[in-house]
């Protein structure tokens, strides 16, 4: 499953997505609101898709982890609109035969996911409000 | 007006008039563009429609996009283009029909 969506996202949403008969390793990861950027204290946070690609480069996200690590099952849940401190922002789910492709593919599909998923976010606070860009453009090859 | 081949006078081959009306129709290509986040707040709105010419490439929408808003010309050099969903260089060729997105650095997770 690869999905943007605007309600809560649960911690265990993906679980059941992903265990399997022949998977003894699932991988979670949660992306939390955190309080504060920097030295800014941050209010809320307001996230932003392109839905349709955002979707479609996940997914190819999960085609890489199958190849590179040969992960049997992954899922990737976005959450877009207004989030509070401590909500949910991105969940991930990966699952292997074994612990060590999981975890090593889990690290590698956020990491991705934020290079090349079309996601804004936005910081509130009470210095006022901006979107936060990324260190990197997101597509090298033009 | 109707176009009746049979009155089209010399010298002008019905090949010709064929070609003559498609570059009409490609003057008047419809693409769709997206603005997203910052990019969206630089423009004012989410989209709009851009009419563009035969054989008009991403570079050549980002330059006129650029001079009907000037306030795209400091982010211009961080943003990615994408066409239809996808990523896309510069020398991509648009088609009529084609949504084509501005992606200003990505900061999700």
């Amino acid at each position: 499953m690869f999905k943007i969506t605007e309600g809560p996202i649960e911690p265990g949403d993906l679980f059941a997505n992903v265990v399997r008969d022949e998977n003894g390793a699932v991988t979670t990861f949660a992306g939390v609101v955190r309080n504060h950027s920097g030295d800014e204290q941050t209010d809320y946070l307001v996230y932003e898709a392109y839905p349709a690609m955002a979707e479609k480069k996940m997914a190819e996200i999960g085609d890489e982890l199958k190849a590179q690590w040969g992960v049997v099952d992954v899922g990737m849940i976005h959450r877009v609109g207004k989030l509070e401190i401590g909500e949910i922002s991105v969940l991930i789910a990966v699952a292997s035969p074994h612990r060590a492709e999981s975890l090593a593919a889990c690290q590698y599909a956020i990491d991705r996911l934020k290079q090349i998923v079309p996601i804004w976010k936005k910081e509130v606070g009470v210095g006022g409000e901006s979107w936060v860009e990324g260190p990197q453009v997101a597509y090298e090859g033009r | 007006m109707k176009w009746g081949l049979q009155r089209v006078p010399f010298p002008f081959s019905r090949r010709g008039l064929v070609s003559k009306v498609a570059a009409l129709v490609c003057l008047y290509m419809k693409i769709k563009v997206l603005f997203f986040a910052s990019c969206r707040d630089a423009v004012g709105h989410k989209s709009c429609d851009w009419e563009i010419a035969e054989g008009y490439r991403v570079a050549d929408l980002q330059r006129e996009l650029v001079a009907a808003y000037p306030q795209l010309a400091a982010v211009q050099q961080v943003l990615s283009i994408a066409v239809n969903a996808e990523y896309a260089g510069n020398h991509t060729v648009l088609k009529a029909g084609d949504e084509v997105a501005l992606i200003p650095p990505v900061s999700g997770g």
